[in-house]
């Protein structure tokens, strides 16, 4: 509890400075004056990276000689943290105080700092997606990592998808296959496949039993109907750590895309 | 004569471009980036102001559009330009916190949001966005256009003759997409933002 209100206590008393200065900019384009926990907020997930990376200040400029004075790394990064969990907040439990310590030094050792790249490998992002599948609603999970490609553009993947709702896909691999005897007749039963249900019955069982492939050939046999995106969080790797990032709603200074849960590996 | 009534329409152009800064600002800035394929910093500043622009014009045809002091036309008029500033097919998403700790989503086409906009029951709305736009970096997608998001912040006040009935404060994530695209009449490429799907959350209720 005290951490939290030192936090609060220093951000707050050095971002009024800050801000005062940082106004006279922005009026020519103000329609109303944005509260200060709008500015100490991280709003997007991309502005957490930048803060991660100690790149930007709260405005989304590129951080200074000047603010690099007011606010070290460890500083700035330790606000990242969600200030409202419990296990911060208890005393007389210190071990995820003393876990994330450990953590921000590490992560800004002078020697070997670490840093999150988008599309490095190290994030991934978990949706919980609300879906109707044969007149049933349904909650599933979908796991989307980052591609980057030769002419170095990016994109999103679906790298996994985690239900039990496609049962009655897999046992219906037993009724839709090429018989083993298909050879003989030059595999004249492949045209079967026009009439399939799924095509993937066709495919290696690996790959039939996979979810994510059930769960794209299903969308796009209307079968499967994505309702809405309920939340999205993302689980960042770093060398022996593993942190996970959720929104936190609320109005609160330390409040937006903030670290969740830092585990150590 | 020809040469004459040539001149006065190409000065009559210019004034008329004139009149729209969104769109000469920068002009033949864009026209130095139309080429090229990695993006150097001054040119994400250029999208970035751009992005800004594009944002701010469609902040202002909310406000008209929530307006019940403005006449009918101006609304309409503000709605039809609004929409010209996104995608085909763009989406709004709202997502509110129910009291039980639930959330609610809705998705509407921003169309039918836009035109709701306009029918609220309450007697005068008040639209008002803080004066902090964030704008992400910019990434390439595989179609070769730019990719990025502006986070808004919109506070809606609705009165019912001079009571206050509901105020309340909203995140806005809006997808930014920058297409390079064919201006037929000057005969070359030029980059253009558009809007595209927006995410709404409902960050506090007063």
């Amino acid at each position: 509890m005290q951490v939290k209100v030192f936090y609060y206590y220093v951000l707050w008393f050095v971002f009024s400075a800050y801000h005062i200065n940082a106004q006279a900019h922005l009026q020519s384009t103000t329609n109303a004056e944005t509260p200060n926990e709008y500015y100490l907020q991280v709003k997007q997930f991309n502005e957490f990276i930048d803060r991660f990376n100690y790149k930007t200040d709260w405005k989304g400029n590129k951080i200074d000689s000047s603010f690099m004075l007011k606010y070290s790394r460890p500083l700035y990064l330790s606000y990242l943290l969600n200030q409202s969990d419990k296990r911060l907040a208890n005393q007389n439990d210190s071990s995820y105080n003393v876990l994330c310590k450990l953590f921000i030094q590490e992560m800004t050792n002078p020697v070997e700092p670490q840093y999150i790249s988008l599309f490095s490998g190290q994030v991934k992002a978990k949706a919980t997606v609300n879906i109707s599948y044969l007149e049933k609603q349904e909650r599933i999970i979908v796991w989307f990592t980052p591609e980057v490609l030769d002419d170095r553009s990016g994109k999103w993947v679906i790298s996994q998808v985690e239900t039990t709702c496609f049962v009655t896909l897999v046992d219906s691999l037993k009724t839709h296959f090429l018989a083993p005897n298909s050879h003989e007749t030059s595999f004249l039963n492949l045209n079967k496949l026009e009439h399939l249900s799924n095509p993937i019955y066709f495919l290696p069982t690996s790959m039939a039993n996979d979810t994510k492939l059930q769960f794209v050939t299903e969308v796009n046999s209307g079968r499967l109907l994505i309702n809405n995106i309920e939340s999205v969080v993302y689980e960042i790797d770093f060398l022996n750590w593993v942190i996970t990032v959720e929104e936190f709603n609320r109005s609160d200074y330390n409040s937006g895309w903030l670290i969740s849960n830092v585990k150590r590996l | 004569m020809r040469f004459k009534i040539t001149v006065l329409f190409i000065s009559f152009l210019f004034s008329a471009l004139a009149q729209e800064p969104s769109k000469s600002a920068s002009a033949s800035k864009e026209a130095k980036i139309v080429d090229e394929i990695n993006l150097s910093d001054a040119d994400i500043e250029i999208f970035k102001e751009q992005t800004k622009q594009k944002v701010e014009e469609f902040q202002q045809h909310i406000i008209t559009i929530g307006s019940k002091d403005q006449s009918p036309e101006k609304r309409n008029m503000a709605e039809k330009e609004a929409l010209k500033l996104f995608f085909k097919g763009a989406e709004m998403q709202t997502s509110k916190v129910n009291s039980d700790g639930t959330v609610a989503i809705q998705s509407r086409s921003m169309e039918i949001y836009l035109a709701r906009l306009k029918s609220l029951p309450y007697t005068a709305v008040v639209i008002k966005f803080y004066d902090l736009v964030y704008i992400s970096s910019f990434t390439k997608g595989p179609d070769g256009r730019y990719y990025s998001s502006a986070t808004v912040i919109q506070e809606f006040t609705g009165f019912t003759g001079d009571n206050l009935v509901y105020k309340d404060i909203t995140k806005k994530e809006i997808e930014i997409v920058i297409d390079l695209v064919e201006d037929k009449f000057f005969n070359e490429k030029k980059w253009r933002v558009f809007l595209g799907n927006i995410k709404a959350t409902e960050t506090k209720k007063a």
